[in-house]
């Protein structure tokens, strides 16, 4: 298929994406971001302009589910996608999602963060930078979408030589998933690139006062600082002091930054109090809360810690240590004195009071540690052992990890261990998409512990990741995120699989989440004993997925289903039936129609007047084998019904030669 | 005490009323013919000869060979008959070999009739019996080759049976 891809891509100058052709010989390695490599295309319609498209490594996980809304709402501030689609791509020989953009004239306006740029004044920051990337983030936010990747890389110029900012994509890759610690608020920053979830509108804008503060200063204002160490900064003194510290700053600008910059979500400024501040410089000043501090330190690994969501940290970085700090009598008292809130001195309490969700002591030790992470930093992600990971962030990190083929055990314990419900709990009132979530973290813990096919962690994989594309290694080449891409794929597999099956784990969790309404009949049809009942389950669902957008015709399938049926067919007595079953057999696979073929299996009609004949048939063979019984037991009676008869033979041979030989004596006596 | 003595020689079937009668009216009938008599009795001895030995039941030998005994006697009763039934006459024929060997001949006749049918009778019936086979053969063998050899209670081998219920099989074991 990749090589007929390739053929056609050198026969008509590039692979076809609706109105575009994309070029896989002309790579463009400065629009390219991370393993999702930029090449040049050329629009149909509008052959004058120059767009690139990206297109996207397998384990990039693009937003395929907010590209239409960005295409709708977004103006031209932001690098919009235009057209999106999985191609076949012929350098990777497989499909890719590839995304096709507008293409700026001059570039990025740094290749990377560590490079450093000539310092630029407020006025020129204000003007060319923060008002079209605030533009471009206004629109996202009245959509309700987060861009989560802004940051200086991100920054491209429209026009030669470096005008006309614009703000780069944002859907190639998971949210945030590429956005450096330091573009991100600290709860953000907490969880790994992979798991950040969904975020939140305000991450922008702190990731705006962040690339603010670059441009200011010319570099990256964390500049040589390790991740970890300007993170525990952040959470001792305050993301402000720790990214900024001692450097001069305008002071026309020093209000804007701290107000971007803020660690309180409450604190920091709306989009709107940015683009007012942007026009007239005002800004409202708002009180803030202090930032939560215990009266007396608690004493933690050799260091001691007075501010809550650093020792949460602190535990959470070293979590077998911390199972003996969260058990001792010493933090019980610290927590309960020390804590100056309630809700801090419930939500331990809560933590400690749990009741452990089953498995091994270490497990429930390792719960314990996150429950109080949890509790001294319910803003901060679910952090268990090497898990952390939003709330909305658990299906991003166990597609990371299925993706990189890494341990998956740890999200599946946390998940089974209830941890995203306590943190789900610690708010009160719970929001509305907290309550749904609830439910939905209630159902995987139910579908993690089923060991069926259709279930398990597979399920959970695709039930949390809506648009990741099916993990089956038979195919995950063809890379098919949506119900109506499963039926060819599977189609073009079967003809070299007559004989296998088709259906892994990945597969049928794939489409038991994607199917809502024929899950449970799948799930439970995929576990059945009996093959008949099997077969069945799984051509009533795939029979469903040809007549709802499906191909017309999946004669391989068919020919699949009707190899696997045939055991079906030899169940049948009547011989003439099996091979009148095989011929509609045949001619169901040549009409490729999967319901066709249901029909002829799931007869339930014929199956009984097979039964009743197969019933009758040995009844009536009963009978001609006692009959034969009978025949060759009368063999040693048949002396004497011989002899009976040869007596009756005899009689009546005599009585007629008597009568004869009389009536022809009477007849010449009396005539002669 | 005679009436007891009647019932008791009726009980045990001795002489009744009816066979006297018919002594008599043989008696009678002998005397008032006595030259067909004559002929008939000496004519039909193989008869009641067979009559004594044959011992089954129904007595097929017995009639077969009374009626041709009979066959072979009847013409020389109606010639008597024909020519006045004399004692001469009867006399004649008694003194002809040709007439016993006539009467004796179509007895012995009855003889070699009965001494031939049972090898017939046998041939029939196995003739019979072998259509009946063949046929009640051929009935079963379309039911099992329709409904395939179970429809006998045969149980297949494994690997010619159907997976299904092989694997049933297997589940009904404990």
């Amino acid at each position: 298929m990749a090589n007929a891809a390739h053929d056609l891509a050198a026969a008509s100058g590039g692979v076809a994406l609706g109105d575009y052709q994309l070029y896989p010989e002309h790579p463009l390695p400065g629009l390219s971001v991370g393993n999702n490599v930029a090449y040049r295309a050329t629009s149909r319609e509008r052959p004058e302009l120059a767009f690139f498209a990206l297109v996207c490594d397998p384990a990039a996980q693009p937003r395929i589910d907010v590209m239409p809304a960005i295409r709708k709402s977004a103006g031209t501030a932001l690098l919009t996608p235009l057209e999106w689609q999985v191609v076949d791509w012929p350098p990777s020989a497989r499909r890719s999602v590839a995304i096709v953009f507008d293409r700026p004239e001059d570039g990025r306006f740094v290749a990377s963060l560590g490079e450093t740029v000539a310092p630029l004044g407020d006025e020129a920051i204000i003007r060319d930078y923060l008002m079209p990337i605030v533009s471009a983030l206004r629109a996202l936010n009245v959509a309700g979408i987060v861009h989560g990747a802004v940051n200086p890389t991100n920054l491209l110029f429209r026009e030669a030589p470096r005008r006309g900012v614009v703000l780069g994509e944002c859907v190639s890759t998971a949210l945030a998933a590429r956005q450096p610690g330091v573009f991100l608020p600290i709860e953000a920053a907490l969880a790994a690139p992979a798991a950040r979830g969904r975020g939140q509108l305000t991450d922008d804008v702190f990731a705006l006062g962040a690339t603010a503060a670059f441009l200011m200063l010319g570099g990256n204002p964390a500049a040589g600082i390790p991740e970890d160490d300007l993170l525990r900064t952040r959470i001792d003194i305050g993301s402000y002091g720790a990214i900024i510290g001692d450097r001069r700053i305008p002071v026309g600008i020093v209000e804007l930054l701290r107000g971007l910059l803020a660690d309180d979500p409450k604190l920091r400024w709306s989009l709107s109090e940015v683009d007012e501040w942007l026009i007239s410089r005002r800004f409202v000043l708002r009180q803030g809360i202090p930032m939560r501090r215990a009266t007396r330190p608690f004493e933690f690994d050799g260091r001691p810690y007075v501010v809550p969501r650093a020792l949460s940290h602190a535990f959470a970085r070293n979590s077998d240590a911390a199972v003996e700090a969260v058990r001792s009598r010493d933090f019980e008292i610290w927590a309960h004195r020390a804590l100056s809130d309630e809700t801090s001195i419930a939500l331990v309490k809560a933590a400690q009071n749990e009741s452990a969700g089953g498995g091994p002591p270490n497990q429930r030790d390792a719960a314990l540690v996150a429950r109080m992470c949890i509790a001294l930093d319910w803003h901060a992600p679910v952090r268990y052992r090497t898990l952390a990971a939003a709330i909305d962030g658990f299906g991003g990190a166990l597609a990371s990890a299925f993706l990189a083929q890494a341990p998956i055990q740890t999200i599946a314990e946390a998940i089974a261990q209830r941890l995203p419900q306590f943190w789900l709990g610690a708010r009160s009132p719970p929001p509305s998409e907290h309550i749904t979530l609830l439910k939905l973290f209630e159902r995987l813990r139910v579908l993690l512990d089923d060991g069926r096919l259709g279930c398990g962690i597979e399920r959970v994989l695709y039930e949390l990741n809506p648009t990741l594309h099916c993990l089956s290694p038979l195919i995950e080449k063809d890379h098919v995120f949506a119900l109506a891409g499963f039926l060819p794929a599977i189609e073009k597999h079967a003809a070299s699989r007559l004989d296998g099956d088709l259906f892994d784990r990945h597969s049928a969790a794939f489409v038991a989440a994607r199917f809502k309404t024929a899950a449970s009949g799948w799930v439970e049809g995929l576990a059945s004993g009996d093959p008949a009942e099997r077969l069945v389950s799984i051509l009533r669902v795939l029979a469903r997925l040809q007549a709802h957008g499906g191909p017309p015709a999946v004669p391989n399938l068919v020919k699949w289903a009707a190899r696997q049926a045939a055991p079906l067919v030899d169940t049948y007595h009547h011989r003439p039936t099996r091979q009148h079953l095989t011929r509609q057999f045949e001619k169901a696979a040549q009409a490729g129609r999967l319901v066709d073929l249901m029909l002829i299996i799931d007869n339930a009609a014929e199956e009984q007047r097979d039964a009743d004949g197969f019933a009758e048939a040995k009844r009536a063979h009963a009978a001609v084998a006692g009959e034969l019984s009978r025949l060759a037991a009368s063999a040693v009676r048949r002396p004497q019904q011989a002899a009976i008869l040869a007596g009756q033979m005899a009689a009546s041979f005599a009585t007629l030669v008597a009568v004869a030989a009389s009536l022809a004596f009477l007849a010449v006596l009396v005539l002669g | 005490m005679a009436k007891s003595t009647a019932k008791l020689a009726k009980a045990r079937g001795g002489t009744g009323i009816v066979p006297k009668a018919a002594a008599v009216a043989v008696a009678l009938a002998g005397l008032a013919a006595l030259p067909v008599f004559l002929i008939l009795l000496p004519g039909m001895m193989p008869a009641f000869v067979t009559l004594f030995v044959d011992r089954q039941r129904p007595r097929h030998l017995s009639y077969t060979v009374g009626v041709m005994n009979f066959a072979g006697v009847l013409p020389f009763i109606l010639t008597l008959a024909k020519n006045g039934a004399s004692l001469k006459a009867a006399a004649g024929v008694l003194a002809d070999p040709l007439s016993w060997l006539v009467m004796y001949g179509a007895a012995a006749s009855g003889w070699l009739i009965c001494g031939a049918t049972p090898p017939l009778a046998r041939l029939c019936l196995e003739l019979q019996a072998t259509h009946k086979r063949r046929a009640l053969e051929a009935l079963g063998k379309a039911i099992r080759e329709e409904w395939g050899d179970e429809v006998a209670g045969a149980q297949l081998p494994a690997k010619e049976r159907p997976a299904a219920a092989v694997q049933a099989e297997r589940d009904r074991r404990p």
